[in-house]
């Protein structure tokens, strides 16, 4: 678990990051934490785990990648978050290239930060 | 029919069920292999921004890491666009094309996020906010994406990128995405361009090759997305005054698999 203000979980901006590999994720988290510091962030490593934690909590963003480890997984976690009420602009995919992707939700290149800087500070506006 | 021939039908049905098998399996290893080579790579590249967003360091450790960190990703681009080339080589490659795409908001998407970068003095985008095509989003949104970042690495050594990205509808059937670097562009020769034409990857002009990394696979791979969506890619340029890079599109993309 990563961020600086638990007691402002529900309240002010919230960002679920899903990721199957672990080690990735926490360096994701870190960056996450450099590019918000103010938001309160939280991981899941599979499916399952991000669908209970986006039924429990209120996100104002979800980024979650498309292959976790097969390809789809992320829509998977789509499905929770639209399921829960959550916008498909406040929805971020992880992936070069994807197939059944809602035009709503914003798809990025894994490895292009400027692109996911952008993405985030737009779907967070 | 004969049992013989019955036989040899059977035979062949069975051939072609395991290459098919083959064929699907091929594309869902170049897949996973891109997926698992660009993982560590983004990692170390999103860690090393970590440390850089620091206002702290010494100047020469910042612009090493720096350095690093755009060497990561740029590896990171290239693993991508040599797996993309390879599947649509083998054939091992589909369009997710979706209807009424808003191609503006494509082009103002791209356009923002190089912007802010500090090789461009000025980045201007006048898309037709009435364009709406049928169309990969993604793969026109990468093919738009490298002919940005292409025009805001090759400017003139001592001036800064000026560049202009234009969407306009050229009639009923087509319209253009238009990226233009000049004046301040780097710009190729016309023997430079008969080399782009000739569609050799890892082929670059020998005078961008003094001003930036790249490999060359990006354009060509560029080429092959816009001819498979059923459109052209071409580019007029003048050595020394810069690049005009024209994607013209249908409306309503159709792959074309001959133009692999």
């Amino acid at each position: 678990m990563f961020g600086r203000n638990k007691n402002k979980f529900n309240g002010d901006e919230s960002i679920l990051l899903v990721d199957d590999d672990k080690g990735q994720l926490d360096i994701f988290a870190t960056w996450m934490i450099a590019v918000r510091p103010n938001a309160y962030i939280r991981t899941a490593t599979n499916v399952r785990q991000a669908s209970e934690l986006i039924k429990a909590h209120l996100f104002s963003l979800v980024i979650s990648d498309y292959s976790m480890p097969h390809a789809g997984a992320g829509l998977e976690v789509l499905r929770a978050a639209i399921q829960s009420g959550l916008s498909e602009s406040s929805f971020i995919m992880l992936s070069g290239t994807t197939d059944n992707l809602p035009d709503s939700v914003r798809l990025v290149s894994k490895g292009d930060l400027a692109a996911l800087e952008l993405a985030i500070e737009q779907a967070l506006r | 029919m004969t049992d013989q021939e019955r036989a040899a039908l059977e035979n062949h049905a069975e051939q072609t069920r395991q290459l098919e098998q083959l064929l699907i399996q091929r594309q869902k290893w170049l897949g996973d292999a891109s997926h698992e080579l660009r993982g560590p790579l983004n990692a170390a590249a999103m860690s090393l921004n970590v440390v850089t967003r620091r206002d702290d360091l010494p100047d020469g450790v910042h612009a090493t890491l720096r350095t690093a960190e755009r060497h990561l990703l740029h590896m990171s681009d290239l693993v991508r666009d040599m797996f993309d080339t390879a599947k649509l080589e083998n054939d091992a490659f589909e369009l997710s094309v979706t209807a009424d795409v808003p191609v503006y908001e494509i082009v103002e998407e791209i356009a923002e996020e190089f912007a802010a970068n500090r090789e461009v003095l000025s980045l201007r985008s006048v898309p037709d906010r009435t364009i709406t095509a049928t169309l990969d989003r993604d793969r026109i949104r990468q093919v738009v994406r490298n002919l940005v970042s292409n025009a805001v690495k090759y400017h003139q050594a001592d001036k800064q990128a000026t560049i202009a990205v234009l969407l306009h509808r050229i009639d009923d059937a087509c319209f253009e995405i238009v990226v233009d670097d000049t004046p301040n562009g780097l710009g190729m020769t016309k023997s430079d361009l008969e080399a782009l034409e000739s569609g050799q990857p890892f082929w670059r002009a020998e005078a961008a090759k003094t001003v930036a990394s790249g490999t060359g696979l990006g354009i060509q791979l560029s080429r092959k997305l816009v001819e498979r969506s059923g459109g052209q890619l071409r580019y007029d340029s003048e050595f020394g005054s810069g690049t005009i890079a024209t994607v013209q599109l249908p409306y309503s993309s159709r792959p074309d698999t001959d133009a692999i």
